[in-house]
């Protein structure tokens, strides 16, 4: 079993860890990792998911309570590097209901029976589609802050210049703030 | 479109478009669309395109779609599911040997559980958690008949041990040894289906009995179910078998 350790540490790191944080990622993927952060960012910039804002114009307690956006890395297994943008798990609202944290998901046994069907029945033509950064699309009514900092400011700049004017700086290092 | 909810899953809606039906399912972004008339899938693609912007779609007889290679047979009217590559992790995963197989998922003591077997340590014990919930994920899916033996690993995940690692291994091995067998299904008539279900009384380590059933419709098991969970509390020594339909349906 101890000879196997090795093997299995090796394993771990090589599928099971296949996301990782942006700065992990950058560093093990280079331009790959940015290339994928910047697709990412083009993505929340052209749905006008959020919209940047002075950080001057914020009190010290929304400053406190913004949340930090979380940038990850994902291998996914065609080997494709796919960028992932979330916010940190302290909430800024409490009591979510069931039904407004949960994702429309058909079950399982629903879809192989859909499946069976459009195989015997009338042999369908079948088309599957993935809709692109589907949460992008929701509407979100309440107010939330976000805050982006590290190398991520650069590529959010890059994505859009207009950003540039937004920046500012905390213990010497730049971020920006917006709201979603 | 005209299109109602299914009132018994609320992310799959139908229409009745140019007299036969169109059926859209949805998992979050991916979508499944289907009717006979090709045109009448390209018009739903073109409508929901017009509201969500452009998608990734995929039409003709082969899908990959939440992780599962789809293929339609149209000379027997049949479906084809495999989950090659998630197995090919799960074996990867677990650094069995790739020439090593096994004729079957488990041997006949699954259920046996060894007090004194050494607690994995932190780092294995997550790898068997993270394999087995892959696992748990594809034997829903394409590897239905395997239900037995990862419901029981599933029951392991948060005492796993050694002997619970051989298990595991075993059933990877059996996997390793049929990745090209495929879950294949068709119906003979879409109204009549057939069901089996059995259970062993108090088989578990725990007194507990295991429940375990399947419904066909001609080819190939559509809805399979496994379980050591009865939520009925048996206080005689008899068959539990007639609960099933209670736990599972």
């Amino acid at each position: 079993m101890d000879e196997s350790l090795d093997d299995i540490y090796k394993y771990i790191f090589g599928h099971i860890m296949t996301q990782m944080t942006a700065t992990a990622g950058i560093k093990k993927h280079s331009q790959a990792a940015v290339d994928a952060l910047l697709q990412e960012f083009c993505q929340l910039d052209s749905k006008s998911v959020f919209e940047p804002l002075d950080a001057s114009m914020l009190t010290a307690s929304q400053k406190q309570e913004a949340l930090r956006a979380v940038n990850l890395i994902k291998e996914k297994r065609s080997g494709k590097l796919k960028g992932r943008t979330c916010a940190d798990s302290r909430s800024q609202r409490s009591k979510y209901t069931r039904e407004e944290t949960t994702s429309p998901t058909v079950s399982t046994d629903a879809l192989m029976i859909s499946l069976m069907i459009d195989a015997t029945k009338e042999r369908r033509d079948v088309a599957t589609a993935d809709v692109e950064g589907a949460y992008l699309h929701a509407d979100m009514e309440d107010f939330v802050l976000l805050k982006l900092v590290g190398k991520a400011v650069d590529i959010m700049c890059q994505v859009n210049p207009k950003y540039e004017n937004f920046l500012s700086l905390r213990k010497g290092r730049r971020y920006f703030t917006y709201s979603c | 479109m005209g299109f109602k909810l299914n009132p018994y899953d609320l992310c799959v809606t139908n229409s009745q478009i140019k007299r036969k039906q169109c059926t859209v399912a949805w998992y979050v972004d991916n979508n499944k669309i289907s009717h006979v008339d090709d045109t009448v899938v390209t018009n739903i693609i073109e409508k929901i395109e017009a509201k969500f912007g452009k998608m990734t779609v995929t039409r003709g007889k082969h899908h990959v779609f939440l992780g599962m290679d789809i293929i339609f047979n149209d000379n027997d009217g049949t479906v084809t599911i495999l989950m090659k590559e998630y197995l090919k992790e799960a074996i990867a995963d677990s650094g069995t040997d790739a020439s090593k197989v096994a004729p079957t998922p488990a041997k006949k003591d699954l259920f046996t559980v060894d007090g004194v077997s050494k607690q994995l340590d932190k780092l294995q014990g997550e790898t068997f958690h993270s394999i087995v919930a892959k696992l748990l994920y594809v034997s829903k899916r394409a590897r239905t008949y395997a239900q037995l033996a990862i419901a029981f690993l599933c029951t392991r995940v948060s005492c796993s041990t050694e002997q619970d690692w051989k298990k595991l291994i075993r059933l990877l091995q059996y996997f390793n040894g049929t990745l090209d067998m495929p879950l294949i299904l068709g119906a003979d008539s879409l109204t009549k289906s057939k069901s089996w279900f059995d259970a062993a009384y108090a088989v578990h380590d725990d007194m507990k009995s295991h429940t375990g059933g399947a419904t066909s419709v001609g080819r190939g098991a559509i809805v399979c179910k496994s379980t050591k969970h009865q939520h009925l509390l048996f206080l005689y020594a008899v068959d539990s078998g007639p609960f099933f339909p209670v736990i599972v349906m």
